[in-house]
């Protein structure tokens, strides 16, 4: 064996020190999650849909904010553009009864899902600390509103501060009944 | 001693030492092995939900999305197989979970999604493979992350970047399949 492969051999076996530059910020919820259906505003960031959405469309997963918030991006001034309303935000054409899906990167322990529209809570649902199942849908009743709606949905982590944000748009029985509109790319 | 020798005797007692420069010599670096040994499993665990998805899914846009993701993360999979192998490293990871915070930790997809997936009735199949898989893929596109930042193999970096475009268009689509 060479010189060199001796040497090789010896740091393999002793184990080179990791090289790792830390990026996770301690305390970061290791786990996150948005609303995929209807399209949240992340969601179709990350399509496309929108144009000049910023970081998100990386990683739509991560609007995590603290516990209470009520915009779009959660306080995460990283994702500001969600709360962005001048933007043309594609609105998914919907009955008065809507079921919503979660896209989740880890089943984390959950307090509560929330859903709001303006200030009123429309919706909650309590897991009780516990982790969500593999699937995440709620059925959700907009309250006899129609036309244009806005819904926060909020994912209450149980061991943290914080919780995740997704706002959804829709057209509930809107003038394109039964067609998704998509906004002009 | 002429002054190679020297110079590969200093770098050697860098790497014994365990201190955190990039080795002058090798052409990888700790970070670059843990990456792999981590996309492994991932990829193992995405091969689950696709092979499953292949044959069930009922919307022959999701059975074509599953059949792309199965054979892209089977052909990088033997790839980082390869390369493991080649340095003399493991292709199984340390066990201890802590050992990986620094990656961001162990995500993994576990048992119970896949056990949900193949429980699903066919009406939901569709739709709890696309969720279940876009969260896998943002899993995979986050690992990349350190490795872009730390890695020291030409080769895995670059593999590195091909996941994180990649599977960031192929979210793209699941995403547009699902909502």
């Amino acid at each position: 064996m060479s010189f060199r492969s001796k040497i090789a051999a010896a740091a393999v076996a002793i184990g080179v020190a990791p090289l790792i530059v830390v990026l996770a910020p301690a305390g970061t919820a290791s786990a996150h999650g948005y609303i995929s259906s209807p399209p949240s505003r992340q969601a179709n960031c990350a399509q496309g849909r929108v144009s000049n959405c910023g970081d998100i469309i990386y990683e739509p997963q991560s609007v995590e904010g603290p516990k209470g918030v009520k915009n779009c991006h959660g306080n995460n001034s990283r994702f500001s553009q969600l709360s962005d309303e001048s933007k043309g935000w594609p609105a998914a054409s919907v009955g008065g009864t809507i079921n919503f899906k979660w896209v989740l990167t880890a089943r984390h322990a959950t307090s509560t899902w929330e859903y709001f529209i303006g200030g009123t809570r429309i919706a909650v649902f309590n897991d009780g600390g516990k982790q969500p199942g593999a699937t995440v849908s709620h059925t959700v009743s907009l309250g006899g509103r129609t036309g244009r709606q806005k819904i926060l949905a909020v994912w209450n982590i149980a061991d943290t501060a914080n919780a995740f944000y997704s706002c959804v748009d829709v057209q509930v029985n809107g003038l394109a009944a039964g067609a998704k509109t998509l906004a002009p790319l | 001693m002429n002054p190679q020798r020297i110079v590969l005797l200093l770098t050697a007692v860098l790497l014994l030492a365990g201190c955190g420069s990039a080795p002058a010599k090798a052409d990888y670096n700790a970070a670059d092995v843990m990456f792999l040994q981590m996309m492994l499993p991932l990829h193992a665990q995405g091969m689950e939900l696709t092979g499953l998805a292949k044959e069930r899914a009922v919307n022959p846009a999701v059975r074509d999305v599953a059949e792309e993701l199965d054979s892209l993360q089977r052909k990088e999979s033997e790839t980082m197989t390869g390369w493991l192998t080649a340095w003399g490293q493991p292709t199984a990871m340390n066990a201890d979970p802590g050992a990986h915070e620094h990656h961001g930790g162990l995500h993994q997809t576990s048992p119970a999604e896949i056990a949900a997936l193949k429980s699903a009735p066919d009406t939901e199949f569709d739709t709890t493979f696309l969720n279940l898989m876009t969260g896998h893929l943002h899993n995979s596109v986050e690992l990349t992350k350190t490795e872009l930042d730390g890695g020291g193999n030409a080769g895995a970096k670059e593999l590195a970047t091909t996941i994180r475009e990649s599977r960031s268009k192929e979210i793209s689509r699941l995403l547009g399949l699902v909502g």
